[in-house]
């Protein structure tokens, strides 16, 4: 007897393949963003594996994680390769997921029945954002810690709860030991058991409904040519993994992610400092707006805005009714473009723009 | 109405008291009035006044009567019978002051720390031993003090105070006219700003660098004898001046009446070590007494020659691991190694002082080691950037032929 048939005689294995037999991808001038979702999925099990490789040497405390870091750097053989494939995989990833969003906003693929495979998609682009907060402090160098100071100081804005918010994060008044601990927690415990949850959602989801087609093609979708998800959308989708992987091979060779120096609480915050890429827009925004704008600070005003920017982003499924109905939601398009113009824009002038 | 009374007293009061002081004293009334400005300016700047904060006013220098009652009363104020003396003689000064300054009783009720010896050093200074003759050009309490507006040496603004102390020196000092019948030179103030110590303490703001009076004292000013400059000196370079002590230097100096470290370091001027100063090149100090081929010239040699090659060695892996960190690689440990490198390269340029070759070469023997596992650093480092790029062009001609093969098994599939 092969082992195949003692676990095909107790589980429904037989059920699954023929499931992904039958499954087909639509084929049209817009594929190509599907393997958008493929390509962060492959960047996530990147950051696992390098991620568990990284948690064998890293010691969560202030007064050893930079020399943990720098022990992995230099003493642990190709322990420079994980710590830098992990910090350019994390940046791709944000970066991917970045296009996979606007690229589902834009198509529209958000409408009915996929509403709740956009809010779950939503939920993740969230919790990597978390995952980049709170891995960006832990090797405790002087960048991450100021940047870690700059960006928990935005949640004192929030009304009411602010402060309460501040010292939650921070595990105290000051960013510290105690905070580098909470964020480790957060990095490695909390948010990928949600993650693990809502990402096995998000792919439940897509398997069961199939591939969004835009919205002018719904009518010929079954005119259509398919793709079989298997093996053949899954070949497509290893190409895209294997180029990927080479990137970030040679990324990490000829520019390994520099380590700075140690964390100093003590030492005044260095000129021209800003966050991660991916929060300067908001970073941004924040210098942009005035001190005060009739009777309410400029600065709450901001996170009050993205908030809602937030929130409006996470129901836009329910909000666009014209695409629930199969008509192109021209009000939509133009909102999204705005945004990505915005986030472009500020971004550039955050890097450009002296301090 | 009870609550009403003690309310109107304290306001009372506290006009009184914050009226105190200028307010309460005739000088400063009409001399504040007055609109000669040399009358004037006394009390321009007087709240900022050590004496004046402490409650001790004009009288008490110049005699006479404060009391506001003669305000009116110029004659009664500036009374000779009451002590009023004017401007003091500038010659009367150091007494003057010493009065007050020399009593340790007295002195003790504002400051117990405060030395009350300056008079009596003074009078040991070469200012004070010129006034004693007869001389009042020179510099008495008030030249350097200030006279109304007095300040102690902690404040910034003080004309004592460490960073002011050169200026306040020069005012004299750098004035070639003035100082015309003293047949010294003028040019101390134009040599220090230049100097290493000049740079640290006016540039750089370094306190702990050395003004003037570091070296000559303050009350006391005198210029070193030529066999006490290292005491001087090694008030700050200890070890140098052990070294130099129990080197052979010192009876030999001795003997060329040469002043010690002055005749290698120079002294107002005193630059930054340079390397070239030990050897036999160009610009050595050693040529200036040895001559070629004796044994001081052969020992400046190899000590120069060994001093050289270290440099070298340093710069050597400075720049191996200058290099592989743009390439990426993690040189902290070799950065370390050349900081210990760079220390030993210091502590070799003070080992010259015992101007034995033995004792230079066994302190640089270490430093040799410490630096050639500085370029051992830099060489694994800069492999290490090899290493990483011969595996990388590796891999990526693996992924390039297994991306192919995909590329053309997806052909040949999409063709079925």
């Amino acid at each position: 007897m092969k082992l195949s048939d003692w676990f095909f005689d107790r589980y429904a294995v037989q059920s699954w393949i023929d499931f992904f037999r039958k499954k087909y991808v639509p084929v049209h001038k817009h594929s190509i963003w599907y393997y958008t979702g493929g390509f962060c999925l492959f960047l996530f099990m990147v950051q696992v594996v390098t991620g568990i490789l990284l948690l064998l040497y890293y010691r969560p405390t202030a007064e050893a994680a930079f020399e943990s870091v720098q022990f992995i750097m230099t003493k642990v053989r190709f322990g420079w390769l994980i710590r830098s494939i992990h910090s350019w995989s994390a940046n791709l990833l944000i970066g991917a997921l970045f296009i996979h969003m606007f690229a589902k906003f834009f198509l529209k693929s958000y409408r009915k029945p996929r509403e709740l495979t956009w809010v779950s998609g939503m939920l993740l682009f969230l919790i990597f954002l978390g995952f980049g907060f709170s891995g960006y402090l832990l090797p405790w160098n002087e960048l991450a810690y100021t940047a870690t100071k700059v960006g928990t100081e935005m949640t004192n804005l929030v009304p009411f709860v602010g402060k309460y918010l501040l010292v939650f994060l921070r595990g105290g008044e000051q960013v510290s030991g105690a905070t580098l601990t909470r964020f480790f927690g957060f990095h490695v415990a909390v948010l990928p058991i949600i993650v693990t949850v809502i990402l096995a959602f998000h792919l439940l989801v897509i398997q069961i409904q199939g591939m969004s087609v835009p919205i002018k093609l719904e009518e010929h979708k079954s005119k259509l040519k398919q793709l079989p998800f298997f093996p053949d959308f899954m070949l497509h989708d290893m190409l895209g993994w294997l180029v990927a992987f080479g990137v970030l091979a040679a990324l990490a060779a000829l520019f390994p992610w520099e380590l700075g120096t140690k964390a100093d609480p003590f030492i005044p915050t260095p000129i021209g400092i800003h966050p991660e890429w991916y929060f300067v827009f908001t970073y941004q925004t924040l210098k942009l707006v005035p001190s005060r704008i009739f009777f309410i600070e400029g600065e709450v005003l901001v996170v009050f805005g993205l908030a809602v920017g937030i929130i409006f982003w996470l129901l836009v499924p329910f909000l666009d009714r014209k695409s629930n109905q199969g008509i192109p939601a021209k009000f939509f398009t133009i909102v999204g473009i705005i945004i990505v113009i915005y986030i472009i824009v500020t971004t550039i002038m955050g890097y450009v723009i002296p301090a | 109405m009870k609550w009403l009374n003690m309310f109107i007293t304290a306001i009372f009061f506290f006009f009184l008291y914050a009226s105190n002081g200028l307010a309460q004293n005739s000088c400063i009334i009409c001399h504040k009035k007055s609109e000669d400005t040399d009358l004037k300016r006394p009390t321009m700047k007087l709240a900022d006044d050590i004496h004046f904060k402490n409650g001790i006013t004009c009288e008490k220098c110049h005699g006479g009567d404060a009391n506001p009652a003669f305000q009116k009363d110029e004659e009664a104020a500036m009374d000779a019978d009451k002590g009023f003396i004017g401007v003091p003689d500038k010659g009367d000064i150091p007494k003057l002051c010493s009065r007050c300054h020399s009593n340790a009783q007295y002195m003790k009720k504002f400051n117990p720390n405060l030395p009350v010896d300056q008079y009596q050093q003074y009078l040991t200074s070469q200012h004070g031993k010129r006034l004693l003759k007869g001389d009042d050009k020179v510099a008495v309490c008030s030249d350097c003090h200030g006279v109304h507006n007095i300040q102690p040496p902690n404040v910034i603004t003080s004309k004592i105070f460490s960073v002011n102390i050169p200026k306040t020196c020069s005012k004299c000092h750098s004035d070639s006219v003035y100082m015309k019948d003293y047949g010294i030179p003028t040019d101390q103030y134009a040599l220090y700003k230049k100097s290493v110590h000049g740079i640290n303490l006016l540039e750089k703001d370094d306190r702990s660098s050395p003004s003037c009076t570091s070296c000559h004292g303050n009350h006391g000013a005198y210029p070193p004898g030529v066999t006490s400059v290292s005491n001087i000196c090694g008030t700050c370079h200890v070890t140098q001046r052990e070294m130099f002590l129990t080197s052979p230097h010192k009876e030999a100096f001795e003997e060329m009446d040469l002043p010690q470290c002055i005749a290698c370091h120079g002294n107002h001027g005193i630059s930054n070590v340079k390397r070239e100063m030990l050897g036999v090149g160009e610009n050595s100090f050693c040529i200036n007494c040895h001559d070629e081929g004796s044994e001081g010239y052969l020992a400046a040699q190899k000590m120069g020659a060994e001093q050289d090659s270290l440099y070298k060695k340093i710069e050597q892996a400075k720049l191996l691991l200058m290099k592989a960190e743009k390439a990426g690689v993690e040189v902290s440990e070799g950065e370390f190694i050349l900081k210990e490198a760079h220390n030993a390269f210091v502590k070799t340029q003070n080992s010259v002082h015992t101007f034995s070759y033995e004792k230079f070469h066994q302190v640089i023997v270490p430093g040799f080691k410490t630096a050639q596992n500085a370029v051992q650093q830099g060489r694994l480092a800069l492999n290490e950037v090899q290493n990483r790029r011969r595996w990388l062009a590796i891999i990526s001609i693996l992924i390039f032929i297994v991306a192919i093969s995909l590329y053309f098994k997806i052909k040949a599939m999409s063709k079925r």
